[in-house]
């Protein structure tokens, strides 16, 4: 019994250290940490982005394409993206795309 | 205690140094302060002059991490002395501090290192106060280390009110009774001036183009959140999608922050240390409740000053649960 606290908070730190190890594994690369970003918030234009990016800087391009059509198909439907990050999203999608075609090789192309 | 400590920490350690390149801004940054000259602003300077030094010499993200690391040691036995100051066990504050999931981020990102020397100094001016009869010298002490605070990050400025609130906490005599009332005071009044003039002086429409009354239900919603997640972490994210709650969540997150208030203000006559403890990551949120920050939401590295409450409620529970058994077995 005189060990009870001590037994509580350490049971409680060996919980906090799992959660933090858990957590900081997605925190090891661009890619996992933006895939984990996408499966929490997967209407949020800007972890899409970031994943494309990702995905383009690992050569994954037709993946990175899926992923930027995706996005856009998002700002097409999601009302409730503010105005602020709808203007940003809009542009980097546009950016975005002109980027990866560049890397990929198959020349611009700027529509959705 | 300390091996199951050391050993949690190097286990929590070694997945945020299994990294090859710097995420998200931080290999943008990186790039940008290897071909720029020393900063000298001094909001943030101390913070970037570190990182700007690793910068020259090519450092990779792991010793920035590395870094980041060893001032969250730091910072965690800054509070363990805090702990110690307000009368609390100081072990279990630390390893708290220490293994947090809410942690993660703020070690994990380069500009974590603005929140890691912001937390030094505010939890460093508190340490300062933590003591029954306060002097002049002790309130300058506690003025400097707000002024390193403030070198890592602006955010350092509710420091000011947390320091009142450890002088309320102690009841401590001498200048520390005169100077807690007035800081909580001349606190509340920069707040209602800044909430105030932000739209006035063009903030609101420069940076955001919400509505205060819009920024203030998505903040509450967000600070909502964080403040679960220091009880319980789960779900964590770099970028959470508050965007896609409705507004009876939001308005029902705004309600349970004002819930938490008159709740806190019932238990500071109650458990005076307890409501301390519970109120920190309050006040470290309440600034953001009003003013506009560019294009984000409260996220989880700017819990990491919040941390320290939930620290000090496991300190205070433990000590609270100590004294229980040592009467009742």
């Amino acid at each position: 019994m005189r060990l009870l606290p001590t037994v509580c908070v350490l049971s409680l730190l060996s919980a906090y250290t799992v959660g933090t190890v858990r957590y900081a594994d997605v925190w090891t690369s661009e890619l996992s940490l933006w895939m984990h970003a996408v499966d929490l918030a997967p209407l949020k234009p800007r972890p899409h982005l970031q994943l494309a990016l990702a995905l383009m800087e690992a050569h994954r391009f037709s993946e990175a394409q899926i992923v930027l059509d995706d996005t856009a198909a998002i700002l097409g439907t999601n009302q409730r993206i503010p105005a602020w990050d709808r203007t940003e999203a809009e542009q980097a999608v546009l950016q975005h795309r002109v980027l990866l075609s560049r890397l990929a090789g198959t020349g611009p192309r700027l529509g959705p | 205690m300390i091996i199951f400590l050391i050993a949690c920490v190097l286990l929590t350690a070694w997945p945020i140094l299994r990294v090859s390149q710097g995420l998200y801004e931080d290999h943008t940054q990186m790039i940008a302060l290897q071909g720029a000259r020393p900063p000298l602003v001094v909001a943030r300077g101390l913070a970037r002059l570190s990182l700007w030094v690793q910068a020259q010499y090519q450092q990779t993200p792991v010793a920035i991490r590395v870094f980041n690391l060893w001032l969250g040691v730091l910072v965690a036995l800054a509070v363990g002395w805090l702990a110690h100051g307000l009368g609390l066990t100081s072990w279990p504050a630390i390893g708290v501090m220490l293994l947090h999931p809410l942690r993660t981020e703020t070690m994990a990102q380069m500009s974590g290192r603005y929140e890691l020397i912001a937390a030094l100094g505010v939890v460093l001016a508190c340490v300062c106060v933590a003591r029954t009869r306060v002097t002049g010298w002790h309130l300058l002490g506690a003025l400097s280390w707000l002024g390193l605070g403030w070198l890592g990050k602006e955010t350092a400025l509710v420091g000011v009110p947390l320091v009142a609130l450890t002088l309320w906490t102690m009841q401590a005599r001498g200048l520390g009774r005169r100077f807690g009332g007035r800081l909580v005071a001349t606190t509340i009044l920069v707040l209602i001036v800044a909430a105030v003039s932000q739209r006035h002086l063009g903030w609101t429409n420069a940076i955001h183009g919400l509505h205060a009354q819009d920024w203030f239900l998505v903040q509450s919603t967000a600070a909502w959140r964080l403040l679960t997640m220091l009880i319980m972490p789960q779900h964590q994210t770099v970028d959470f999608d508050y965007d896609s709650l409705g507004l009876a969540i939001r308005i029902g997150a705004m309600m349970g922050l004002m819930c938490s208030v008159v709740g806190l203000c019932v238990l500071w006559r109650m458990q005076r240390m307890l409501a301390y403890a519970v109120a920190w990551p309050l006040v470290t949120i309440l600034p953001r409740l009003i003013i506009q920050t560019p294009k984000s939401y409260l996220n989880e590295h700017q819990m990491f000053l919040g941390l320290v409450g939930i620290a000090l409620a496991v300190a205070y529970g433990h000590a609270r649960l100590e004294a229980w058994c040592s009467v009742n077995v």
